[in-house]
């Protein structure tokens, strides 16, 4: 095989893997391509208050189990003085046990954190919940059985029906029967309890969930009641209006008390929650970490955050140098030093852009001015060196110190300027002076200069920022197309400038 | 500014850069071959080898402490070259014409001091001028006596003519004649006129300078129609024959024309420029090619020159 057909193969294997990659982790794992989304995470604090009465006591919160589109992030519990386990079946809870606790009123805060996905819990399958037969007396089991015949009558449907019994119950003027059915509602036995009820006569399947409605800011607020029925699939509806659907911002609790207790009396739970925006990277990785998919897990966001930093800049260079390979070979502007652009880039990344060009330009000047006394001294190219690096950190220190006195505080930022090559750049452009002059030193320099900004621009995009940390698999791409210019062997853009006479000239002589 | 388009240009033959890179130099020069000619006292030796002309050596230098005993060997001569063996686009180089009580004659007139002289030779040693810096050695050439073909044509410095080797064929050729603005150097990209040579008959085709047409010296006013390479075939043979001591399938060779000795090998360059096809107005691709199709052949010099002379009238 020729070697540029080993190019082109390998390239596009990098291409696809590379491309591979990305798509399932943007896909699958849901990690965005830009770092713009920002998702709302509700933290809701549950509160939870009891009274002991001096024997041992257990107290269980429920986690929401029916998240209908959220997933569960972080959760949370204070202890103190409690012995606190998590329980996993049959649903999430948290479980605090004491066998002396401190007399009194006791209060105990656990704190879950839950976020939007665009997965949709399936709620097809009837058994999903449980449902028993409903129990009426007999005094009130005619007038609901009547109720529920007529509204059976006027329905096609599981759907219809229920919004039928609905309809029934809320009319302005009910008959004596709805009447008699209503004066069933008392205490704990809601309204949403009753239309349970009525339905399930019928052999509807049908339950009451508690539901939470998030909204944000809101203090010691309390479950409510939420009516689920089953037509193909289980929906939950509004047993007041008769819509069916979810209710926006809630969560259920389903199966499950959200409270359960032993040992203490006058227990209740309240909940307060906030809203906050977060980017929906942190989510997505958060969330595929926890599902310790084999790609995350052999992830930079396996590695400590610290270290996370470092590649940050890392992942940044090898854009650098595709820049720097393209202009040179695509476009035809060359350089001083191959990559020496790339880290002047880097460069100004940690001193800003502004400040950086000043400091090297006075630095470039000073050098530039000191080197060309060392040269009348007649030293030796590697003393010289020496001597200019020398010269380059006192220069560095002085420019810190007095900057810093002047109190201009981006002085200080002229220690991130690599020195050795600020150095050889400062030795090069002396000796490019004394060969060639003045002029072309502005080229050579400007033009590397001009790469270097551009370079810092695009290392400085929030996108690609995002982009390289987040799917370091673009490298791979970006390998590929390294690989392709590499055996690129059309003109360069400056070319056809370069080259335009031969072709005029051509076109006047004929 | 003007341009054209790539498809023009390729359908013109015109080699980019890119092209010349990947096609011709990383694959038909092995890297093995470079110090060959990236040296030139190696150029020199090989070239003696095999009985090449080449300018006279006068001495070389690889250690400081050697320049005592240089200022001795450098009595003898009035005039004389001094540069790096591995410099590379002219640099470092110092055409010394005579001397007095101060120091040396430079070529342009101006007095280079011994103390200056003794320290462009230790610049030279320490790599100043060398590729990547690598120590160097000083050479001393005794000066060519440029032939009166270039009277007029030039102004100072060495008028030199650049031939494109391939495979052992000569391609293409020019001559490189330093400007005022040049500052008396060869290098086309500083203002010299590069001046293209029918590889056939050695008689000026068309002169550029910075890229456009010239029609005379801009500092001599000399017209170039009348420009005629003498003893044009010792110059094609001479630098064809740099393919054979080198093995360098694309290759540049440097010649010179002393004005006793004829023309004389000065230096090769694996990685030739490619400003000669503006200089000629036209591409070398399809010469290139050509060269790819029959080279199979084997072939002797001669033969070689005989098939250049019989194709390339035509073929641009």
């Amino acid at each position: 095989m020729s070697a540029k057909a080993q190019v082109y193969l390998w390239s596009l294997l990098l291409i696809l893997v590379g491309a591979g990659i990305i798509s399932y982790k943007s896909i699958q794992l849901d990690i965005p391509l830009t770092h713009g989304e920002k998702r709302d995470v509700w933290v809701v604090e549950a509160l939870v208050e009891f009274e002991t009465q001096d024997k041992p006591v257990k107290v269980k919160v429920a986690l929401p189990t029916y998240y209908a589109q959220y997933k569960l992030l972080e959760q949370q519990g204070s202890s103190n003085g409690y012995g606190f386990t998590t329980e996993e079946s049959p649903n999430k809870k948290a479980v605090w046990s004491s066998r002396q606790p401190p007399a009194g009123n006791q209060k105990i805060y656990y704190t879950f954190s839950i976020f939007e996905t665009d997965e949709f819990q399936s709620t097809k399958g009837k058994d999903r919940y449980k449902f028993d037969k409903p129990y009426f007396e007999p005094a009130y089991k005619t007038a609901a059985l009547s109720l529920v015949d007529s509204a059976w009558k006027k329905s096609s449907d599981n759907s219809t029906f229920a919004k039928e019994v609905i309809r029934r119950l809320n009319f302005a003027d009910p008959d004596q029967n709805t009447n008699l059915v209503r004066s069933l509602i008392k205490g704990t036995y809601t309204e949403a309890h009753l239309v349970r009820d009525l339905i399930l006569l019928k052999d509807v399947p049908a339950t009451v969930l508690r539901g939470l409605q998030l909204e944000d800011g809101t203090r010691k607020t309390t479950t409510g009641n939420y009516l689920a029925f089953y037509d193909e699939k289980w929906s939950v509806i509004n047993h007041i209006s008769g819509e069916i659907g979810l209710p926006k911002d809630t969560i259920f609790w389903a199966l499950t008390s959200v409270l359960e207790t032993a040992g203490c009396t006058n227990s209740k739970i309240t909940f307060s929650m906030i809203k906050s925006d977060q980017s929906a990277k942190s989510l997505a990785i958060k969330n595929s970490l926890e599902d310790s998919s084999p790609i995350m897990n052999f992830s930079i966001f396996s590695l400590p955050l610290e270290f996370q930093s470092v590649f940050k800049l890392l992942l940044l260079i090898p854009v650098g140098t595709l820049i720097v390979v393209i202009i040179r070979n695509l476009v035809g502007i060359s350089t001083s030093g191959t990559f020496m652009p790339v880290l002047l880039a880097i460069a100004f990344i940690e001193t800003s852009l502004v400040k950086g060009l000043v400091v090297l330009l006075v630095m470039m000047v000073l050098g530039l001015l000191i080197r060309t006394y060392l040269s009348r001294m007649n030293l030796l190219l590697v003393p010289r060196i020496s001597a200019v690096v020398i010269c380059v950190v006192i220069l560095m220190a002085f420019i810190s110190i007095t900057s810093y006195k002047m109190g201009i505080a981006g002085g200080i930022s002229v220690t991130f300027f690599p020195m050795i090559i600020i150095s050889w750049t400062i030795e090069r452009t002396s000796i490019m002076w004394e060969e060639h002059g003045g002029r072309e030193v502005f080229e050579k320099m400007g033009g590397s200069l001009i790469v270097s900004i551009i370079i810092y621009f695009v290392m400085t995009n929030s996108f690609v920022k995002y982009f390289t940390f987040t799917f370091p698999e673009v490298m791979l791409i970006m390998l590929a197309f390294v690989l392709l210019i590499g055996v690129y062997t059309g003109y360069r853009l400056t070319e056809i400038f370069r080259f335009e006479p031969l072709v005029t000239d051509e076109d006047i002589k004929q | 500014m003007k341009w054209a388009s790539p498809f023009k240009l390729k359908s013109k033959g015109i080699l980019g850069m890119n092209a010349r890179n990947f096609s011709y130099v990383l694959s038909k020069n092995k890297r093995e071959l470079y110090p060959l000619v990236d040296d030139k006292m190696e150029t020199k030796r090989i070239a003696l080898l095999e009985g090449l002309s080449v300018p006279d050596l006068i001495c070389c230098l690889k250690y400081n402490h050697q320049l005592k005993e240089l200022h001795t060997v450098l009595k003898d001569h009035q005039e004389f070259v001094l540069k790096p063996a591995k410099g590379c686009a002219g640099k470092g180089i110092l055409v010394i014409t005579g001397r007095n009580e101060k120091g040396f004659i430079k070529a342009s007139g101006s007095i280079v001091t011994f103390t200056e002289f003794n320290r462009h030779v230790a610049s030279i040693l320490t790599g100043m001028y060398s590729l990547g810096g690598t120590p160097d050695t000083a050479m001393f050439e005794k000066l060519v006596h440029f032939t009166d073909t270039f009277n007029g044509y030039t102004y100072q410095g060495v008028p030199d003519i650049r031939v494109i080797i391939y495979r052992g064929y000569p391609v293409m050729a020019m001559t490189r004649l330093s400007t005022k603005i040049s500052d008396g150097k060869a290098n086309l990209h500083q203002g010299a006129v590069g001046v293209g040579l029918d590889i056939v008959t050695g008689k000026a085709i068309q002169a550029v300078q910075f890229n456009k047409l010239v029609t005379k010296h801009p500092d001599t006013g000399q017209s170039f129609e009348g420009l005629e390479i003498p003893d044009w075939d010792v110059v094609l043979k001479l630098s064809a024959q740099s393919f054979d001591i080198t093995g360098l399938g694309y290759l540049g060779a440097d010649i010179v024309l002393d004005k006793a000795r004829g023309p004389l090998i000065l230096e090769l360059n694996a990685r030739p420029g490619l400003s000669i096809q503006i200089a000629n107005g036209h591409g070398l691709e399809k010469r290139l090619l050509y060269i790819d199709s029959v080279h199979k052949k084997r072939r002797n010099i001669d033969e070689k020159l005989a098939l250049v002379k019989e194709k390339f009238v035509d073929l641009k």
